[in-house]
């Protein structure tokens, strides 16, 4: 993977771009991720409706694809639905499989990483 | 009292396009003097007198029960020339107290399965204005008003085609407004009951309200 791939996935987006954490249609809990490192750390703070219900709507991995551009960890994600986890496991799962992606990024070289 | 003109051409073109009504009532149930916009020129209207009357306050309480209903008609009901009732409305319209005439459409019944939604959205008070403004210029937002609580919410009616587009506008919209802290939305299921505010206190309303009042406290 090339440098300026990595610092795009680890980049962070503007305010417009973020990802919203719901709990349910139209309620936002008030908890927002601008960038991939941010996304991990809030997957231990939010609450687990709102994991529920953004994994299996797909939005998780619609952001990553499409605002991150991580089509690998979009995939990764994509997979957890159909191991239909829910509460801790969920949240556990979701997030090893984040933060093994973020490490593995890190440690690409890259010079013009921030 | 007003200064009155009665044009009778006029009065035949505007009935024709009376329709159902919005009241601009002010504090004191009196306006000020400013200056209006009159089609594409602009015209100054002074009142000699600030205050409505019973009468004026009788034609709105007539024009919202039936916007449509003739000057004639209304006259008749009230026992006055339909040349007063004109010039009153007129200037009523003129100094922005009737703020529009519209049709109320059933929406359901019009074929429309759009979905309406409550939200309350709880805000940074510094930046509380400018987010309802910014919700304002949305055509998906029906109304926005700030409420008085312990916290400062703004409550806004939405409408959306579907759920997926009522959440899309939420999330991609509204949540990403600088002071939006969070996001409580009720999706609207079944109406009982839709009315414009009337301007004139009915007695019968209040008796209503008296009557199951005294029922409560008996039970």
């Amino acid at each position: 993977m090339n440098a300026d791939t990595v610092s795009k996935i680890l980049r962070t987006v503007s305010r417009e771009k973020a990802f919203y954490f719901f709990t349910s249609i139209g309620n936002y809990t008030g908890e927002s991720a601008s960038s991939l490192k941010e996304f991990m750390g809030k997957i231990n703070e939010v609450n687990l409706k709102s994991l529920e219900f953004h994994l299996y709507r797909g939005d998780f991995e619609k952001w990553i694809s499409e605002v991150l551009q991580d089509e690998e960890l979009a995939a990764e994600v994509r997979k957890l639905q159909k191991f239909s986890l829910i509460g801790d496991a969920l949240r556990n799962q979701l997030y090893v499989t984040v933060s093994r992606r973020l490490k593995r990024l890190m440690s690409e070289p890259s010079p013009t990483r921030i | 009292m007003f200064s009155y003109k009665f044009t009778a051409s006029r009065s035949k073109t505007l009935r024709r396009k009376q329709r159902n009504f919005y009241i601009f009532p002010t504090a004191n149930n009196k306006f000020k003097r400013k200056s209006l916009h009159i089609g594409k020129g602009e015209a100054t209207l002074k009142l000699k007198n600030n205050t409505l009357d019973a009468t004026d306050y009788k034609i709105l309480a007539a024009l919202q029960e039936d916007s449509r209903e003739t000057y004639t008609s209304i006259g008749k009901r009230l026992g006055i020339a339909h040349s007063t009732v004109y010039d009153r409305i007129k200037r009523m319209e003129q100094n922005g107290i009737i703020k529009k005439y519209t049709a109320l459409v059933d929406a359901e019944k019009a074929g429309t399965k759009n979905i309406t939604a409550i939200m309350t959205i709880y805000t940074d008070p510094k930046e509380s204005e400018k987010v309802a403004e910014k919700l304002g210029s949305a055509p998906q937002i029906l109304e926005v008003y700030t409420s008085l609580s312990e916290e400062l919410q703004i409550i806004a009616k939405v409408v959306a085609q579907n759920q997926e587009t009522l959440h899309d506008f939420i999330a991609n919209s509204v949540a990403p407004l600088l002071g939006v802290l969070r996001i409580r939305t009720s999706i609207l299921t079944k109406k009982f009951k839709e009315t414009q505010f009337s301007i004139i206190n009915d007695p019968k309303r209040l008796t209503f309200i008296k009557e199951t009042h005294n029922i409560r406290e008996e039970s």
